[in-house]
């Protein structure tokens, strides 16, 4: 049931996933995934209070270690390795560019798995409705979301702990952005995976967490092992949270912060076009083997 | 829906040894489900590598590139030893994480599969498929401790330095407690009916109060006040004393007794709550709603 024939029966039929209607009618399409994602998100609100308050606990124990490692107030130790005494300040910024991470791997491509388990993704998918346009939708709200719940996340940390930014915001923000489009490129792809695999809970937390691990969030690569800190220089993602410390913090950069910029904007290119390439391919195949609906 | 207070005791199959063969029934077939999930097994050994990660690279950094603040840390933590330190830590915290997860899911997961009130309107005992589900746990958290020590000796370099018969005497001591909270917590998430923002919430808790990457004495005094009152806490402290210092039973003696109160008074008070849900359950008649 592939492909659109005559204007008359285009809303009958499944358009293939790449099809290209009217611009209108696809913002209108994300503009209803977009309120239905927000309104769905907002129906929990125990969720709502934990992610505020799940960072600030998953930091806590880095910051009291860095109080075991400082000495009248100073983390001798952490300004030789990063160029920066104020730890708290530097894994504040690994923990914005970590939270849009996670927020891919799990918002993005997990999501979808939900909707699988819920038995709506099949009804979904089954509308005339592009479904990259579905996913973009999805990519709206979790931007925004991730967005307000970072800048929440930070007014506890800064009350809590307490840190100082004197550097360039516009400038950082202009690293961000890109950085973040590019994430979402990944996380179409990777929504996916998911639609293949569909087991995909223990993948899901797995390689998210390793990406943590190796992106050097809370620490520079350079105190990775050298295979580890070679997965970490292949990830943009490792890049960009760096140029935005150098330009925030004044942190020694692994590399000039121009360098940094280009490969962030390169791998928005590409991942846009990888993320698109593959979940076409995927999801051609998974309505060919008609196993969306089963998990 | 079960009526009239549950099973009588004349439906009751009662006996240890009838007892005895539900509860190894039951962790039988916890385990036959376990094992139906090959994805979560090898989570057995890529989580005790990769969880600690984060928190030994981030030591390493405020160590410093030349050691310049080990120093520091070894006159507060007492060791200069900071992956170990960490992995003690991490280790504890995630045998908790795990029996919140698996033990305190446990009945809500079967709420939600529609078993719970099947296997409830047996005659079987009740509390014999909670000890049942508890020893699957254990059995689960020792094979846990078996593939971390193995790992963490390959990947991080690990080393004990003390009695290892005294750690086991202090890991036994300290999982009780922790199957005991596990079965607090199952109660309470068949009761609230919410699994996710609870285990969130009680393990968040517990790393931010027990000292799992820095010793306790670095908070401040209210949450110092708090951390007295963690089991983990205890033992923490007592099984890096003996792990990294070679410290003797004299050294740990009131951390294990410290335990071993927290391990009665747990499972007491876990017992307790789940004949309050028991008894909620025959009263209301909502054990099939989720």
């Amino acid at each position: 049931m592939e492909g659109t024939t005559t204007a008359a029966d285009s809303r009958m039929v499944i358009p293939p996933a790449g099809s290209t209607t009217d611009l209108r009618e696809n913002m209108r399409v994300l503009m209803a995934v977009v309120v239905k994602e927000w309104r769905v998100s907002w129906r929990y609100p125990m969720n709502a209070v934990m992610s505020l308050v799940t960072p600030v606990m998953w930091l806590a124990p880095v910051y009291f270690m860095g109080l075991t490692f400082s000495d009248s107030g100073e983390a001798a130790g952490f300004r030789a390795s990063t160029g920066t005494g104020d730890f708290v300040a530097f894994m504040v910024l690994g923990g914005v560019v970590a939270s849009y991470v996670r927020a891919v791997f799990w918002r993005m491509g997990f999501s979808l798995k939900e909707e699988m388990e819920q038995g709506t993704l099949e009804s979904l998918w089954l509308t005339p409705n592009p479904r990259l346009w579905l996913l973009v939708g999805r990519s709206v709200v979790s931007v925004l979301l991730t967005g307000i719940n970072t800048v929440a996340v930070m007014a506890i940390v800064y009350f809590l702990f307490g840190f100082e930014m004197a550097g360039n915001v516009a400038a950082a923000l202009l690293i961000l952005v890109p950085l973040i489009i590019a994430l979402y490129g990944f996380g179409i792809a990777y929504a996916g995976v998911v639609l293949y695999v569909k087991d995909a809970n223990t993948l899901t937390d797995v390689t998210s967490f390793l990406v943590e691990v190796v992106g050097g969030f809370n620490y520079p690569v350079t105190s990775l092992p050298r295979a580890l800190m070679v997965v970490g220089l292949a990830l943009p993602v490792t890049y960009g949270v760096d140029a935005i410390r150098a330009l925030m913090l004044g942190t020694n950069p692994l590399v000039p912060v121009p360098v940094s910029v280009a490969v962030v904007l390169a791998s928005t290119v590409v991942f846009w076009f990888l993320g698109r390439w593959v979940f076409h391919r995927v999801d051609d195949r998974v309505r060919a083997m008609g196993t969306l609906g089963t998990h | 829906m079960i009526e009239g207070g549950g099973n009588t005791r004349a439906q009751k199959v009662g006996g240890l040894r009838n007892n005895l063969r539900a509860a190894y029934a039951e962790m039988k077939r916890d385990w036959a489900v376990h094992l139906r999930y090959p994805a979560e097994l090898a989570g057995l050994v890529v989580w005790p590598v990769l969880f600690p990660a984060i928190y030994v690279f981030s030591a390493r950094t405020l160590a410093g590139p030349d050691g310049e603040s080990v120093a520091v840390f070894a006159s507060r933590a007492g060791t200069a030893d900071y992956v170990g330190y960490i992995l003690f830590g991490s280790m504890l915290w995630m045998i908790l994480n795990m029996t919140l997860w698996d033990l305190g899911g446990h009945l809500r997961r079967e709420q939600m599969r529609g078993t719970l009130e099947v296997s409830w309107t047996t005659p079987t005992s009740r509390m014999a498929l909670l000890v049942g589900a508890s020893m699957a746990q254990i059995t689960k958290s020792a094979l846990f401790l078996v593939m971390a020590a193995l790992m963490l000796q390959l990947v991080y370099g690990f080393r004990l330095q003390g009695s290892v018969g005294l750690l086991l005497v202090l890991m036994v001591l300290s999982i009780l407690p922790v199957i005991g909270l596990g079965l607090v917590f199952a109660s309470l998430v068949v009761w609230l009916k919410e699994v996710n923002s609870m285990v969130f919430l009680v393990r968040g808790i517990f790393m931010v109060f027990c000292g799992i990457t820095y010793p306790v004495e670095v908070l401040p005094g209210w949450m110092q006040a708090i951390s007295a009152y963690l089991p983990l806490t205890y033992a923490i402290r007592s099984m890096r004393a003996v792990g990294l210092a070679g410290a003797g039973w004299a050294d740990v003696r009131s951390d294990a007794l410290a335990l071993m109160v927290f391990a009665a008074a747990f499972l007491v008070v876990g017992w307790l709550s789940f004949r309050a849900v028991e008894r909620m359950a025959a009263r209301a008649g909502t054990l099939a709603h989720f």
